[in-house]
């Protein structure tokens, strides 16, 4: 599998087999040896793939781990721990989006010796929450950059106290003019102090520009046959995780213990450690279940974990934060709105000659993980296609709005929203069916995509195309559209006033951290064999409900050949586990899954070692691990080393910006009311290679979950801001998708291997994100013949367009 | 939440004196769907509430086609729509009674909470006023009756006085040949507050092709629900067909006063109102020519 | 200022009487005087069905019900669905089918599917949609969440029809939900 043309081989086989197994699921299913296969698991519900791997357990629908405790509402969420002893914490906040802090008063009327009171001064270490930069303080001292920019922490005894406390504190600040506009906050170089009020950050505004040059986009530009421009716009969005942050801290010893939602358990490790002054070994966190995350846990519970700690260390009690709906809503990052111009030139012939794409993220008031986010949306700008001049020119700007975070696909959604809506009218302006536009330019095994990242034998994105066309039937429902449009004169009733379209979008994303990120990580994992003959599994992975802890075991189980009744998971606590790295970046089945196997394998020519002989039994193969087990530690540990070949240049942005790319093509067909500007979709395609297949059950839970997740985003999640603050910060105001919202959602899987992993794996948990909001616009583009370059396309924005 | 005394009186009277006798602010709980989140977030405040739902009268459901429907006014909204008989007599108050919030919330909302608390979007509100429905109110001196139009006066106010309750709400008998119809329009399909809502009721003439009688009402389009006057007016005598329809929308769109908000402009709204005032039509009509 | 009030109710199955104030939630009651957490608060105004409960066998948001007015009411819980350890049905749907993720909105999702199965047999998949419209799941997408729902639906109306008790695996692959999962192991903590 390592050589390239016997990966490639391998894909055409495994593109064949797929395509024999949706035949055979129309006649029935089988899979599992089981008849009862049955209604929920049919052809069209659930994803298909070819499983690869000769291991027992992986590529197997395995059941949840973790689903019987939260079935039967045992499971214990960080709201669910004992109350009993534990103090109550709440933030004191600033008023306005932009001020010079002047000072707190502390009404004298109040009993203040009842609750613990933290200000920037009682921090005993640093106060700044390490995430990137280092720009955002735990407490504000001197400036509040948002509306809610932490000031004081409060514990008290009970909600009432601390309550009452909260109100008893007011916050002194001399107001200075806000930053609201991201498309003007960058100021220019050597600014003479023009403006009333200084910058945000730094001396400009700006957090991050990065440049990714590949040949001479405007010299070819310029010669170009056709060039076409476009401005698309995406909003904030909301992650509505149903459980709000919430964080528990407790003196332990010299130390500390937290417990919590969140999404990267050593990253809360360093946090505490700068905050109190403490060394890391003094500060032990234990992740309760995780009620969601999408990305909004990997960046703040830094800072929530730094103000509980805070007050548990003060009052030397036990301190909860829980966020109440709203104040997670106000106050927790959003998805970055984006603006993007794309200017694309072509050859006559309708193949991309040169493309240059400028792209702003607003970054909010402080940087969490803004740099990093640009960097994946201007590596992902110019999509999957193949051109020789591109020029990339990203922003990420400081604005006074809360900071912006990091939400499933980071970047890539907002970068795939301009790319895909652009180039259907790209292929207006060329007289070309986008079908075909995109047929001509998608990347091949062995192009370079605008890093100059050589693509190996996965690279072949037309596979995902063709194979979505047909499982859509795309043409035919194309044309079925066009008749319903054309023959709505004919009908009476409000159908006369319903048009239909039909879109697709084709998009990749990165698996994994960029660049050398994962080679810093240097991640690593844990597997012991024990004495009662099972595999003890250890990594900071954490479950957030994409089912990470299934995965984790079925990829030890691989790696070690034994079926899954052999592994265990030790409980995750960072006191012992090791560090795996952060739960993001759709890393776990590929980079986690790569160590998982790598440590499985070795501690069974271990064991067999040992034994003295090849082991092919499974039930001898554990008796031989547990007389290894009482005869000494058999601790395997797997640490990441970059693949043979892999190579980054940060600073010039060229080179391997992923280990590889997944890819995605999806389709969807909706339908129109003129009258109210409703739009219903009727129906959604999501093909995707994602390299390997760990488990089809939960795989397609993730495209199911994330197709739903970008469709509200696409049509109806609309963040309203008013001053800096988001106004309708409530689930009544802010509105998701409901059942009632959801058409028929068709996922398949494709594979085709990652040769610089052992399984093939690519990242999947942020994919379905980047395909739903273009195919939609595309398809609105298609029954409405009008562009729609901006989202959520929400009901009064249609109509307006008609206007 | 700041805390309050609690009561559940067993008969009007009961609940009219705690009412009337209360120090300070007294709230009734129906269903509670309203009160105790706008209690939770300080938009309202109580010192006592009053819970209504162990008094007989305010949970009944009592239909007869003679004598028309009384609604307690504390009674769920699903009581209205899994009862078949008054699903099929007051279509519009089923057609509401199915959609104020999903189910949880139709488990324990009722109509009477819906109307005491006099949002000018409550999807329950406009069909009250297409059905001609009347609301009995008791008080200490003994009961008295206003027409659901009359009953609320601004956004969240009404003309209960200090002492007095919403008992029930009384409904005409279903007369021949006539039907009625609720929408709303929301950006998701389930759950979510109406930028706009209109609720028709009509009468035909025996053959079924002329509008005899109609009375369109309006929510979430000015400070109170409102009648489209000039609209119902006008469909006395018209023909019950699209045409009528379409001009009886623009002429309701003329009653309305919408704001802009973040569910919708303006614009928006008084658009909206054409659209469902003819849609509402369509169906109240189609409904009264199947017999329904 | 208020005293405390004395509720006496039933709580799966068992009387249960606890004292509370009157501002106190149901929900608040349930989680923190009776330690059933499995209802959980994903939004404290009704919105999100995560806080779901059957009260006298209608689904509440027991975020929005005070606890004083379970006086003489019937509340079912998710932690009273299994029994005596075996799954209920949806339950069991659930898990083959992989239709839940985090877990925050599951218990929320069962007692109303609960609730709606028991008033009607076999709904249609429109009548699961609409009915769940007040349960919000931010990560299934809600597909496999129908699909377990008409699932167990599928198994319970079996069940009847063998005229079998229980809620045990009998019947269950018959019914449609088996489904090729493999056993999963146990999880040691």
């Amino acid at each position: 599998m390592d050589a390239m043309s016997s990966g490639g081989s391998e894909h055409v086989g495994a593109e064949r087999i797929v395509a024999e197994r949706i035949d055979d699921h129309q006649g029935g299913d089988n899979r599992g040896g089981d008849p009862g296969g049955g209604d929920n698991r049919g052809g069209d519900r659930q994803g298909t793939i070819e499983r690869r791997s000769a291991g027992a357990a992986m590529g197997q629908p395995v059941r949840r781990w973790d689903t019987v405790a939260k079935l039967r509402g045992e499971t214990r969420f960080v709201d669910d721990l004992p109350r009993a002893g534990v103090l109550v914490g709440g933030t004191v906040r600033s008023p306005v989006p932009h001020g010079r802090l002047l000072g707190l008063r502390f009404d004298p009327a109040f009993d203040w010796s009842t609750v613990t009171v933290v200000t920037a001064r009682d921090i005993p270490g640093e106060n700044v929450c390490p995430i990137v930069y280092r720009d955002q303080p735990v407490l504000a001292f001197d400036r509040v950059r948002y509306c809610g920019d932490p000031v004081a922490l409060i514990a008290a005894e009970d909600e009432e106290t601390l309550q009452r406390a909260l109100d008893a504190v007011a916050v002194d600040i001399e107001p200075l003019a806000s930053l609201f506009d991201a498309r003007s906050a960058e100021l220019p170089p050597e600014a003479t102090v023009v403006s009333a009020a200084p910058p945000v950050y730094g001396t400009n505004n700006l957090y991050r520009r990065i440049e990714i040059n590949k040949g001479n986009a405007s010299e070819a530009l310029a010669k170009a046959a056709v060039v076409v421009e476009g401005e698309y716009e995406t909003g904030a969005q909301e992650h509505l995780y149903l459980e709000p942050q919430g964080m528990q801290a407790e003196r332990e010893g010299g130390g500390i213990v937290l417990r919590g939602s969140m999404q990267c358990p050593y990253y809360l490790v360093e946090a505490v450690a700068v905050n109190l002054g403490i060394p890391e070994s003094q500060v032990r966190v234990v992740p309760c279940a995780a009620g969601g995350g999408f990305g909004g846990k990997e960046d703040f519970p830094s800072l929530l974990a730094g103000h509980a700690a805070l007050l548990a260390w003060k009052s030397g009690r036990p301190v909860r934060m829980v966020y109440e709906r709203v104040e997670d809503i106000r106050y927790t990052s959003k998805r970055h709105p984006a603006w993007i111009r794309h200017r694309t030139g072509f050859t006559a012939d309708g193949r991309l000659a040169g493309m240059e794409v400028e792209l702003l993220l607003d970054g909010g008031a402080y940087s969490t993980l803004s740099p990093l986010v640009l960097q994946r949306a201007a590596v992902h700008a110019a999509g999957p296609y193949a051109c020789d001049h591109v020029r990339i020119d990203a922003r990420v700007v400081a604005t006074n709005h809360p900071p912006r975070g990091a939400f499933r696909g980071f970047g890539g959604p907002q970068a795939a929203f301009a790319m895909e809506t652009h180039l259907d009218r790209c292929a207006t302006r060329l007289g070309l069916d986008p079908v075909e536009l995109r047929r001509r330019n998608l990347v091949r095994p062995g192009d370079t995509l605008a890093t100059g990242q050589t693509l190996g034998a996965d690279g072949n994105v037309r596979t995902v195309l063709d194979r979505a066309l047909a499982e859509s039937r795309f043409v035919e429902r194309r044309a079925a559209c066009a008749a319903f449009n054309a023959a709505a004169d004919t009908r009476t009733g409000a159908t006369r006033f319903h048009r239909r379209g039909i879109g697709l979008s084709c998009f990749m994303h990165g698996t994994g951290l960029n660049g050398n990120a994962e080679g810093f990580f240097r991640s690593r994992v844990f597997i012991d064999a024990t004495e009662n003959g099972r595999f003890r599994v250890s990594t900071s992975q954490i479950e957030l409900g994409q089912g990470t802890e299934t995965i984790v075991a079925q990829l030890a189980a691989e790696g070690l050949g034994v079926s899954l009744d052999g592994i265990e998971l030790a409980p995750l606590d960072t006191a012992v586990t090791p560090n795996s790295g952060p739960t993001v970046a759709s890393r776990t089945a590929a980079v986690i899954g790569r160590l998982l196997i790598e440590a499985g394998r070795r501690l069974r020519t271990r064991v067999e070692q040992f034994h003295g002989g090849p082991l092919a039994d499974e039930s001898e193969f554990r008796a031989a691990a547990a007389r290894l087990a009482a005869a000494g530690a058999t601790r395997e540990v797997a640490e990441y080393t970059p693949p043979p070949g892999f190579a980054w240049d940060e600073a010039r942005h060229r080179g391997d910006a992923y280990l590889g790319f997944s890819w995605g093509c999806y389709v969807v067909e909706l339908e129109v009311d003129l009258l109210t500007g409703e739009t219903r979709p009727l129906d959604i395609t999501a093909v995707q290679d994602i390299g390997c297949v760990v488990n089809p059950m939960l795989a397609s839970g993730q495209v199911e979950g994330g197709v739903v997740q970008a469709l509200g985003w696409a049509l109806m999640e609309t963040a309203v801001w008013r001053d800096g603050q988001m106004v309708n910060a409530n689930m009544t105001d802010y509105v998701i998708p409901t059942a009632v919202d959801v058409p028929p959602i068709h996922v398949v899987f494709l594979e085709q291997p990652l040769e610089r992993l052992p399984h093939g794996a690519k990242g999947l948990g942020e994919l379905p994100h980047e395909g739903p909001a273009p195919a939609i616009a595309n398809a609105l583009r298609h029954a409405l013949g009008r562009d729609f370059n901006a989202i959520p396309i929400t009901p009064e924005t249609i109509l307006a367009s008609q206007d | 939440m700041r805390n309050f005394d609690y009561a559940a009186p067993t008969s009007l009277a009961e609940a009219a004196s705690l009412l009337a006798r209360a120090p300070g602010t007294a709230r009734v709980l129906a269903g509670g769907t309203d009160l105790i989140v706008q209690l939770r977030e300080n938009v309202r405040e109580a010192d006592l509430v009053v819970d209504v739902k162990r008094i007989p009268e305010l949970t009944e459901l009592a239909y007869s086609a003679g004598t028309g429907l009384h609604l307690g006014a504390s009674t769920p909204c699903y009581r209205i729509y899994e009862d078949p008989a008054v699903s099929a007599a007051y279509p519009a108050l089923a057609d509401a009674a199915r959609i104020i919030g999903g189910w949880q919330i139709s488990s324990r909302a009722s109509v009477g909470g819906n109307l005491c608390n006099s949002s000018p979007a409550g999807d329950s509100l406009a069909p009250l006023l297409a059905l001609d429905a009347r609301c009995v109110i008791v008080g200490l001196d003994g009961t008295r009756e206003v027409a659901a139009a009359d009953f609320c006066t601004a956004p969240g106010r009404n003309v209960l006085a200090k002492g007095e309750l919403l008992a029930k709400l009384v409904f005409p008998a279903p007369a021949p040949k006539a039907s009625s119809a609720y929408e709303r329009f929301i950006p998701r399909n389930e759950m979510d507050i109406a930028v706009a809502g209109a609720s028709s009721w009509v009468q035909l003439n025996a053959a079924g092709d002329t509008i005899i009688d109609a009375r369109v009402a309006l929510s979430a389009v000015a400070p109170t629900v409102r009648l489209a006057t000039a609209a119902n007016r006008w469909l006395v005598g018209q023909p019950a067909v699209e045409a009528t329809f379409e001009r009886a929308g623009e002429l309701a769109r003329e009653s309305a006063s919408p704001i802009s908000d973040m569910r919708g402009t303006v614009e928006f709204r008084r658009h909206l109102v054409g659209v469902l005032v003819k849609r509402t039509l369509a169906t109240a009509v189609a409904r009264a020519l199947a017999g329904e | 200022m208020s005293k405390k009030l004395h509720v006496t109710t039933t709580v799966n199955g068992e009387a249960v009487e606890f004292l509370c104030e009157p501002r106190q939630s149901l929900l608040e009651v349930l989680r923190e005087t009776m330690r059933l957490t499995g209802a959980k608060e994903g939004c404290n105004n009704g919105n999100c069905g995560a806080c779901t409960v059957l009260m006298n066998g209608v689904p509440v948001n027991s975020c929005i019900v005070l606890a004083v007015e379970a006086e003489g009411a019937k509340l079912e819980t998710v932690e009273g669905l299994a029994d005596h350890g075996h799954l209920h049905p949806l339950q069991s749907c659930f898990l083959e089918g992989a239709a839940l993720q985090c877990g925050i909105c599951t218990p929320g999702f069962l007692v109303t599917a609960k609730a709606l199965l028991d008033r009607n047999p076999n709904p249609s998949e429109h009548e699961i949609r609409f009915q769940l419209a007040n349960n919000l799941c931010r990560c299934t997408g809600y597909d496999k969440i129908v699909r377990a729902v008409q699932a167990a639906a599928a198994e319970l109306r079996a069940t009847k029809a063998c005229g079998a008790g229980g809620s045990g695996t009998v019947g269950h692959a018959d019914a449609g939900c088996g489904g090729p999962a493999v056993a999963g192991p146990a999880k040691t903590t």
